[in-house]
Order: structure tokens, then C-alpha cells, then sequence
């Protein structure tokens, strides 16, 4: 037995499982928060995502673009999860279930998953690139072997992963101390060669490759590529700040050391592709220093990808105990983390360009178009219609006439007001061909798009599931 | 409103949740101010400053 007279077994089944963390048993705290933030926050998607701002925008407007993208995203971000998960200790898929209801939010866990999986698949394979790329630069390998290394490179990384994931959130703080710590020096110094070796003027002198003529519309899309992406900390956040005790140790470190970390180690990606053509520090950073800096840059791909990728892994596997068939004891929580691994493994080892060039953009496009809606439906839901209070037994009901049942488990308001939002993303702006309406480079998409799903979710509540007397409304 | 049987630990646990002195200090008007600020008013500003430049 623990305090309060909880078994340790429920304290186990709360940490790695659904169910609700006490904030005695929560052991993050703001500094351990911070760590795991900075561990998530910072990995080589990052360049990814300043490459493609590179294409449209200088250095000058760029960096003020992704800065200021990154805030806003992750403000939304925030409002929509924080508040809940750490009043009542739950994570992202428990608290979408007062909006979607007790089966609406396999829809949530579905996009937790493929989220994740899609991220934790570029970032492994990512990795996986870099160690082929380095050691065939370094002479250690024929080019002919470079698949075959750049595979076994993104599996290690996969196994790795694994084994650290085992060990559950305690251990994931313990590590995060370490990794936050190690990219933040690698990659100040990273920028700060980036620099050295190009110049500022250069750098701020480079013209973007693909520029549209307009620069307003220019600039929107630099801000809309970064309020896209980050976004995507969504399925993230819940799992990761029920474990800090309280919502004001939670905040600031999530919105400063996850948000605005994404925004300015992308800058890296912009400065980087702006003034060498190359986003990725492995392919420019070795032509400086060689062999020596392509090491220390394997070292800081290796730490920032995995930490995010062990990070994004927990979260995925918690929302996946949702489901019903996994909630079985047999079912322990090393096959969980093997189920959300597994298919990035599989992707690594036999389409590894699977999340490359095209398909890269099309992957950010899916993140704005389904998170938007999905957090401006949760903020109107938590402050405005529940008036931040939830039906706790609620959440882990599911049978008819439960509080968050419905209409056969489903709200179908959350999944209007989320096409609503899905059509409005589309009206402003195609999600991956970048097309536009007029009306886009003065209000961008996401945020309308976050509006717009708000607004629907909030009116077609009030005009019919408060009047139903159903979703639990009516107590609060 | 129907009552299902839960897991008798997990109803413990969800009892304790719903104490409101079990639960952690919640946001108050200045952090949401704050978090306004740094979150819409900064970034707004930002755009602005940026497009003069």
C-alpha cells in the first residue's frame, strides 16, 4: 500500500495506463517538466519544418515568423490541454471524451497514433539517414552499403527507444536531465558554426528558393507552417503534464520549452538551407569540420530524436490502453510500446522514403487541418460549456446513459464542428498544394480554421446537446 | 444518469480527484493574462514589427 491507502498496483495502472494520477504520485515537477519538454521539443524535425520555411522567406522574416507561429500554436495547445489533464491527472484521449464521447474518441486516439507514429517514423529514419550519410563520408562504408547502414542505423534507434521506454516516466524524466541538457549545448553549437563558417550577412542576404511574388502571402505561409506543426504537440501534452503536479508548474515550461524550442531550432533548418541549399546540419556540417563535427552531429541527432521519440512513444502507448482490447492484464506495457513501435520499424526497414519530399508537406498539412479543430473544439468545451469541471467517473464509463455516451458513444457536434473546421483549412488554404484564397494571407488558416470549430461546436451544443439533456451538460 | 461498476481502486482514485484540496494549484486571471500575452499579443506584435522591417 502507498499513501491514501492506494495499492501500488493502481498507482502503476494510473502511470502507464488511463486511469486518474494523484498529484502525490506525480513526480515531474516544473524542472522535471522543463527537461522532458526541452527533450521532446528539440529534435531534427525541427529542420524539416525551417526548410520548407526557407523556401518562401528570408532569414529576417522567417525567424519572426516561426517565433511568433510557434507561440501562437502552442497557446492553443496549452488552453486545450493543460488545464484539464492536470486537474484530474488524465491524458489527451481521457479528456477528449467529454467532447467526443466514450467511442467518439477512438477518432482522437487514431490521430494520437498516426501523429506519433509519422513523427517518430521521420525522426528515427532521420537518424537512421544521417548515420548511412556520415559514414559514408567518413569513408568507412561503400556506397553501396548505404541503405543497408542508414536501416540498421534507424533499428538501433528504434531498439533503443524501446528499451528506454520499459522503464516507464520516472525513468523518461531521469534521462530527459540528460538529453536536455547535452542538444541544447549541441545545438547552440551547431548554430553558432552555422554562423561562424557562413556569416550573418550572408545568411540574411540569401534570397528564398521559391518565393511566390506576394510577400504577404509569404510571410502568412512561414507562420502557417509553423503554427501547423506545432500543433502536433497536441497528442503530447496531456499524457506529459498529468504527471506535474499542478497546471502552474505546467504552463510556462510547456509553452516555453516545447513550443518556442520547435520554433527556434527550426531556425537552424532556415538559416542553414537559406545560405548552404541544405537543411539537415549532417551534409553541411562535416564539410566545415569533418569527420570530427559529422560525430558530434550523429550525437545530437541521436539524443534529440530518440528523447522526443521515447517522449511521443509513452504518450501513444498510454492513449492506445484506451482501446478496449488492450486493456487486458495480459497485455503488458512492454507489447504496448512494441505496438507503437513496431509499425515505425517496419516503415524504417522497408519504405524509408515513405515520409520524404511530398509526402513530408502532405504529413505537416494533416497536422493543421485535424489538430485546429480538435483544440479549438476542447477550449470552448473545458471553459466556456463545462465551466472546467468534468464528470470524472464520466471518463471511464462507456455504457448507455453514462455522461459521455451520447448518442451511441459519439458526440456528433465535435465531429461537425471538426469537418467545419477541415473545410475551412481547405477554403483558405489547400492543405498540401498550397493553393489559396484571397482572404489567406491576411488571417492564415489554422487559426480560422480553430475558430470556425469552436464556434460550431459551442452554437450546435447550446441549440441541441444541452437541450437533449445528454453529454453532461446540465450539471455543471 | 446510469452508474457502471468500476474497479474499486480506480473509483478511490477518482474520489481523490474530485477533493478540490487533493487538487494542485490551478491557473489564476494573471496566468492566463501571461499566457495571453507571450501566447497572441507578442505573436501579433512580432508579425507586425516583422512586415515594417
Amino acid at each position: 500500500m502507498s499513501d491514501n491507502g492506494i495499492e501500488s498496483s493502481a498507482m502503476h495502472e494510473a502511470i502507464e495506463g488511463t486511469w486518474p494520477i494523484l498529484p502525490g504520485e506525480r513526480t515531474w515537477g516544473a524542472w522535471g517538466l522543463t527537461a522532458v519538454a526541452i527533450s521532446a521539443g528539440v529534435a531534427a524535425w525541427s529542420y524539416i519544418i525551417g526548410e520548407y520555411v526557407s523556401y518562401y522567406l528570408d532569414a529576417k522574416m522567417g525567424t519572426i515568423a516561426m517565433i511568433a507561429g510557434s507561440l501562437v500554436a502552442m497557446f492553443f495547445v496549452v488552453m486545450a490541454t493543460i488545464p484539464g489533464s492536470v486537474k484530474y491527472g488524465i491524458d489527451t484521449i481521457t479528456s477528449s471524451k467529454p467532447q467526443f464521447g466514450t467511442r467518439g474518441s477512438y477518432f482522437t486516439i487514431f490521430i494520437q497514433y498516426a501523429s506519433i507514429a509519422g513523427w517518430n517514423c521521420m525522426l528515427l529514419i532521420l537518424l537512421g539517414t544521417a548515420t548511412g550519410s556520415i559514414a559514408l563520408k567518413a569513408g568507412w562504408i561503400a556506397e553501396s552499403s548505404v541503405p543497408v547502414v542508414s536501416g540498421l542505423g534507424s533499428l538501433s534507434a528504434i531498439v533503443i527507444s524501446w528499451l528506454l521506454l520499459r522503464q516507464g516516466a520516472k525513468a523518461i524524466r531521469d534521462y530527459s536531465y540528460f538529453i536536455a541538457i547535452i542538444v541544447t549545448v549541441l545545438s547552440l553549437f551547431i548554430l553558432y558554426k552555422l554562423v561562424a563558417s557562413k556569416g550573418l550577412e550572408a545568411i540574411f542576404a540569401a534570397k528564398p528558393a521559391y518565393a511566390s511574388g506576394d510577400l504577404l502571402w509569404d510571410y502568412t505561409i512561414g507562420f502557417e507552417i509553423l503554427v501547423a506543426s506545432v500543433l502536433s504537440w497536441w497528442p503530447y501534452m496531456g499524457g506529459i503534464v498529468r504527471m506535474v503536479p499542478s497546471a502552474r508548474q505546467a504552463v510556462w515550461p510547456a509553452m516555453l520549452c516545447m513550443g518556442l524550442p520547435t520554433g527556434i531550432i527550426s531556425l537552424i533548418g532556415l538559416y542553414a538551407s537559406l545560405a548552404t541549399g541544405e537543411s539537415d546540419p549532417t551534409a553541411w556540417l562535416m564539410q566545415i569540420g569533418g569527420i570530427k563535427y559529422g560525430i558530434i552531429t550523429l550525437l545530437f541527432l541521436a539524443l534529440a530524436n530518440i528523447g522526443t521519440a521515447v517522449v511521443g512513444a509513452y504518450v501513444a502507448a498510454i492513449g492506445l490502453k484506451q482501446i478496449p482490447v488492450l486493456q487486458k492484464k495480459s497485455i503488458t506495457w512492454n507489447w504496448i510500446t512494441l505496438i507503437v513501435l513496431a509499425p515505425v520499424a517496419i516503415i524504417a526497414v522497408f519504405f524509408p522514403t515513405f515520409l520524404s519530399g511530398e509526402n513530408s508537406g502532405r504529413f505537416f498539412a494533416f497536422l493543421g487541418v485535424v489538430f485546429a479543430p480538435v483544440c479549438g473544439i476542447q477550449i470552448v468545451d473545458y471553459f466556456y460549456l463545462r465551466k472546467q469541471k468534468l464528470n470524472t467517473r464520466g471518463l471511464y464509463e462507456s455504457k448507455s446513459g453514462s455522461a459521455y455516451y451520447f448518442w451511441g458513444g459519439i458526440n456528433p457536434v465535435a465531429f461537425i464542428a471538426v469537418i467545419a473546421g477541415f473545410f475551412t483549412y481547405k477554403s483558405l488554404l489547400h492543405p498540401y498544394l498550397y493553393t489559396s484564397s484571397a482572404l489567406f494571407k491576411y488571417i492564415s488558416a489554422s487559426v480560422p480554421a480553430l475558430v470556425v470549430s469552436a464556434v460550431i461546436y459551442y452554437v450546435l451544443t447550446k441549440l441541441f446537446i444541452v437541450k437533449s439533456k445528454i453529454g453532461d451538460y446540465n450539471n455543471n | 444518469m446510469v452508474r457502471e461498476n468500476l474497479d474499486p481502486e480506480l473509483v478511490k482514485r477518482i474520489e481523490l480527484v474530485e477533493d478540490p484540496t487533493y487538487e494542485g494549484e490551478s491557473l489564476n486571471s494573471k496566468d492566463y493574462w501571461g499566457l495571453i500575452i507571450v501566447g497572441l499579443i507578442i505573436p501579433f506584435l512580432l508579425m507586425l514589427w516583422g512586415w515594417t522591417l
